[in-house]
């Protein structure tokens, strides 16, 4: 299996705490990979480090096989340029509207008349389900609309990785599965690789071609959706589950 | 005691480290000054936001600055009769000193700690993140237009200042205190030389760079959510001033 | 308006700024000098106490300068003036610092001086300040005197050495001869005012008795009196000068004196060769020689100078300049070249003509409307767009402007369409601001382009700004350099300085 994306032995901390403790993993390509793991537990950090924005304090980022560790803001433009990537908390240029933020990657990196940006902005929206909201300023939405006009700015190129961190935490489970269902799509019709961090194991397990268990600052688990649930572990067993009692402590 | 000295000793450093980041800043924003693409838009609507919307305060306090000039060098050059060169004195203040420090002073009030407080918002909201992941240089998209206009904007609404300024003083001085006012205005003719509003023109602009910079710095490196930003536009407004302060004595003795 | 609002309201305040910018400028620099056409002079004081940099230097209460320079040299206070080029100051002129209003204002007021010394020139030196006529003072006049005589006889040895020399000689002596009988003769009637005169020069010399015999508080005395002997000098100088006038014109009691024709035609000769003598040992010509002895070719070739002088000095009103530059434009990476010859009828009239090398060349847009039928049976319509660019265009500008103090307002055609443009000049024409604005048809927006230009030395120069920043697509920032060249910058390079020979 070919792998787009591996973390060699990357540590990080922040401060005195230690986020990240010697992990390693491979995320291999055409995919939907799905990292997860207790909150708190750095999935985002590792997010971050896929694409550059934080550097590890020791380890190798490999992007198709090239460090980006050692590499400059410049070079790192290059790479980043394959990506598209949603944010936890969405993200969104506030002082642009809806439509501009999603038209703003097309804007910037295409050569494209404002009419095909329009049309390509009003189809990414659409399949959001936002239909008709292009004029509206992000503060005049709710959690869940930012989140999602942020999962139309991440695929308004079709990149060929999209990170998405919780794309469907905090909506109803309607749009949940329409959010699941664009994932699978993404990935089936433009061949991207997609990089999810979810707390949804129901979902997961239905969408996910891989799945990575964090804990600890390390993957402690990887698998088909059926291995992970195959898996003896008794921290994947608590959290696949979600018990509160096991060697997940909690308080 | 050795507390002390080590007290002493971080100070200095996390001075002059700011120092560093500061110029730092400065250099990768003139090197991407240079890198295409040069957004115009952003660039009008920053001229717009620090020079156009400024407008309004600046005229005021520049009008106010004259005016209370006027009348606290009336009353002492009346002592020795010499009170035709009100007019001069006024005109060479604001030309030289009050024009550019009052303006920058109240652009930094105004503009420079919306500037320290939108980007420490972006920097907490990850959109600062997220322009990067766009592969788009944060420092082009967002401090090339903001220092460009202030150094552009900040000479600009500095002769209106000025302008102003000697008007008001032209007001007090003839119109209420009763001072010839062919003597005022020849007197103006007499002292004041073009040298002395360029001068001051280009302190303006070194205050026009100082304060977008700051305000582009301190909200770059804002941490901690909104608090954070507070804290950094606060900052950016007690830093800006400062450096204007010091920078105007260091301009005037090169340039006077 | 619409999506221009805020590049309007920008554009407006930017407008105002610049044109309260302008009003403050010219308002300012009323009645003031622009340095740059100022010549200098130098005066040494004993003492320049609150005299300051700037200060105005004034001629009979008007302000012809300002003080540029102060200095220690010696022990004195060496103090340069700068002046108005039109004000002449004459060798015996005095300059003196003083006094004005309740705060002591310093100015330095000099007399202008007689007519009847030398004009002095750039750098040259007021030999006498108010702080004191001391001896050094005197010999350094007596010698600066020594000086010139050394000078005119050099001239003289050169006019008079070699054969033609020799003869030119025995004319002048000649000459000479006829005319000091003339002159005795002249005297004789005129005994009175001559003997003023000697009784003056007596006294005077007496005076200098007194100074070299160490009586320093006499020497105010003394200067006094020699302005009073000059005075006079002056005085029977007008005298003689009205007799030989009459003489000249046969009339008045020395007519009977003159009456003989060949003695008056004498007279008059000579009193003409010397007046050239002495005009062209002042100007330190060398072709005197010939001037002296041949009439007639002197009269020649002095019109001929003189035609010539009237040509040369109408060329130089007629300026012309060419100017070759370049601009590198950062988003195409594109090179932008011009030539620019510019004619200056006036000082600020101005016509000029460029041809530029526009990389991006001419482009036309034709644009087709075809359809066709999908397969459903429907017809579509689309739009088939044809752009065609000319590589390489070339295109030309032709223009006239006219100058208003720092701006420059022109117009016409700019690059191969309509335009105008806005130049503004500050430090002394070092910087030049500019702001175009052509190609205004309906297509896209008008090409503006904006910039400066900055002087490095004469003739070169860097250039920086904007080019079409109206236009989304086109905008891109430039920087590039050039060469400018004056008539005067191009005869000079060339050698062939057509100037009349023998200087
Ligand atoms: N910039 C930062 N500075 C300091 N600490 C940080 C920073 N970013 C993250 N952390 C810490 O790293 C740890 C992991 O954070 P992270 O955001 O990756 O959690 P997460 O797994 O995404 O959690 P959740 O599922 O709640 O989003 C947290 O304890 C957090 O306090
Ligand atoms: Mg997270």
């Amino acid at each position: 299996m070919e792998h787009i994306i591996s973390l060699r032995d990357v540590y990080k901390s922040f401060g005195s705490q230690q986020v990240l403790k010697g992990l390693n993993l491979d995320l291999p390509k055409d995919k939907v990979n799905v990292i997860i793991g207790k909150s708190g537990g750095g999935k985002s950090v590792l997010l971050k480090h896929i694409i550059g924005l934080l550097k590890p304090d020791k380890g190798q980022v490999l992007v198709a096989g090239e460090d980006i560790v050692p590499l400059s803001e410049r070079e790192l433009a290059n790479i980043r340029r394959k990506f598209g990537m949603l944010f936890q908390e969405g993200a969104l240029f506030d002082s642009l509207t809806v439509e501009e933020n999603v038209a703003f990657p097309l804007r910037e990196h295409t050569k494209k008349s404002w009419a095909e940006i329009k049309e390509i902005v009003e189809q990414k929206l659409a399949q959001v389900g936002l239909k008709g909201m292009g004029y509206k300023m992000p503060a005049e939405l709710s959690g869940g609309m930012r989140k999602r006009v942020g999962l139309a700015r991440a695929l308004a190129l079709d990149p060929e990785i999209v990170l998405f961190d919780e794309p469907t935490s905090g909506l109803d489970p309607v749009m949940s599965a329409a959010i699941n269902h664009l994932i699978v799509r993404t990935k089936e019709e433009f061949g991207a690789t997609c990089i999810v961090i979810s707390h949804d194991i129901k979902a997961t397990m239905e969408t996910a071609d891989h799945i990575f268990m964090l804990y600890e600052g390390k993957i402690i688990a990887s698998g088909t959706p059926e291995e992970i649930q195959a898996c003896e572990d008794p921290v994947v067993r608590q959290f696949i589950l979600g018990r509160a009692d096991g060697p997940i402590k909690v308080i | 005691m050795f507390k002390l000295f080590a007290w002493l000793g971080n100070i200095c450093l996390s001075l002059l480290q700011e120092m560093g980041k500061l110029l730092l800043l400065f250099l990768e924003a003139i090197i991407w000054l240079f890198r295409p693409p040069f957004r115009f838009r952003l660039f009008v609507k920053q001229l717009e936001f620090v020079g156009v919307n400024s407008l309004f305060v600046v005229l005021l306090t520049g009008l106010f600055t004259g005016m209370v000039l006027a009348l606290q060098t009336y009353y002492a050059f009346r002592l020795f009769s010499a009170e035709s060169l009100v007019g001069a004195t006024v005109a060479l203040s604001m030309t030289r000193e009050l024009g550019p420090v009052i303006t920058a002073l109240m652009v930094t009030g105004r503009a420079g700690s919306a500037i320290a407080a939108e980007i420490g918002t972006m920097r907490v909201t990850e959109q600062i993140d997220a322009l990067t992941v766009m592969a788009i240089s944060p420092v082009q998209y967002l401090v090339v237009p903001r220092i460009l206009a202030g150094v552009i904007m900040l000479p600009l609404l500095t002769i209106l200042s000025d302008f102003v300024g000697i008007v008001g003083g032209y007001l007090v001085g003839v119109k209420i205190l009763g001072i010839n006012s062919g003597l005022f205005i020849n007197k103006i003719y007499e002292h004041v030389d073009v040298d002395d509003l360029y001068n001051g023109l280009i302190k303006a602009a070194f205050f026009g760079l100082i304060l977008t910079l700051v305000g582009c710095y301190k909200g770059f490196y804002t941490r901690g959510g909104a608090e954070g930003v507070g804290k950094s536009t606060t900052q950016s407004v007690v830093l800006a001033s400062v450096l204007i302060l010091m920078f105007d004595y260091v301009l005037t003795a090169l340039m006077f | 308006m619409g999506r221009y609002s805020l590049e309007v309201k920008v554009g407006i305040f930017v407008f105002i700024s610049l044109l309260v910018l302008a009003y403050m400028t010219t308002q300012v620099t009323r009645g003031k000098f622009v340095s740059g056409d100022m010549y200098p002079l130098v005066i040494y004081f004993d003492n320049v106490t609150g005299l300051k940099k700037n200060a105005p230097v004034e001629i009979a209460g008007i302000e012809v300068g300002l003080v540029k320079d102060i200095g220690l040299e010696n022990g004195r206070a060496r103090v340069v003036l700068a002046l108005r080029p039109d004000v002449k100051v004459h060798a015996d002129a005095v300059a003196k610092i003083r006094t004005r209003g309740v705060l002591g204002d310093k100015f330095v007021e000099i007399t202008s001086g007689s007519a009847s010394y030398p004009l002095l020139k750039e750098k040259e030196v007021i030999a006498r300040s108010d702080s004191g006529a001391d001896l050094g003072e005197l010999m350094q006049k007596v010698g600066s005197i020594a000086d010139d005589i050394g000078r005119i006889t050099r001239s003289v040895s050169n006019v008079l050495g070699g054969p033609e020399g020799e003869q030119d000689l025995r004319l002048l002596i000649t000459n000479l001869k006829e005319m000091s009988i003339e002159l005795d003769k002249m005297v004789q009637s005129n005994l009175q005012s001559v003997n003023k005169i000697v009784a003056n020069l007596r006294e005077f010399s007496e005076d200098i008795k007194d100074i070299s015999g160490g009586n320093k508080k006499e020497i105010n005395r003394i200067v006094r009196n020699f302005d009073v002997a000059i005075l006079e000098l002056k005085e029977s100088m007008l005298k003689m000068n009205e007799l030989l006038e009459k003489a000249n014109n046969g009339q008045g009691p020395l007519a009977k004196l003159v009456s003989d024709k060949e003695m008056g035609e004498g007279l008059k000769q000579t009193i003409s060769s010397l007046k050239t003598v002495a005009k062209n040992i002042e100007e330190g010509k060398g072709t005197l020689g010939k001037l002296i002895n041949e009439d007639t070719t002197a009269k020649n070739l002095d019109k001929t100078l003189e035609g010539l002088n009237k040509y040369l000095s109408k060329q130089d009103k007629f300026k012309t300049s060419i100017d070759v530059h370049s601009e590198y434009l950062t988003d195409t990476g594109d090179t932008k070249s011009y030539v620019t010859l510019q004619i200056k009828p006036s000082v600020d009239k101005f016509f000029s003509l460029s041809i530029i090398d526009d990389p991006k060349g001419e482009t036309k847009e034709t644009s087709t409307y075809r359809r066709y039928r999908t397969d459903k049976g429907a017809w579509h319509t689309y739009k088939e767009e044809e752009k065609e660019t000319k590589e390489d265009g070339l295109k030309f500008s032709l223009q006239i402007g006219k100058r208003f103090h720092d701006f420059v307002v022109r117009g016409g055609i700019i690059e191969s369409s309509g335009g105008v443009g806005l130049d503004y000049y500050l430090w002394d024409d070092r910087v030049k601001l500019f702001f175009e604005a052509f190609d205004f048809d309906d297509e896209d927006p008008a090409h503006l382009k904006a910039g400066g230009n900055i002087y490095l030395l004469r003739n070169v120069y860097l250039t920086a700004g904007m080019d079409d920043f109206a236009d989304s697509e086109d905008r891109s920032f430039f920087v590039g350099g050039g060469l400018f060249f004056t008539d005067e910058d191009i005869k000079y390079i060339l050698g062939s300085t057509p100037l009349p020979k023998g200087q």
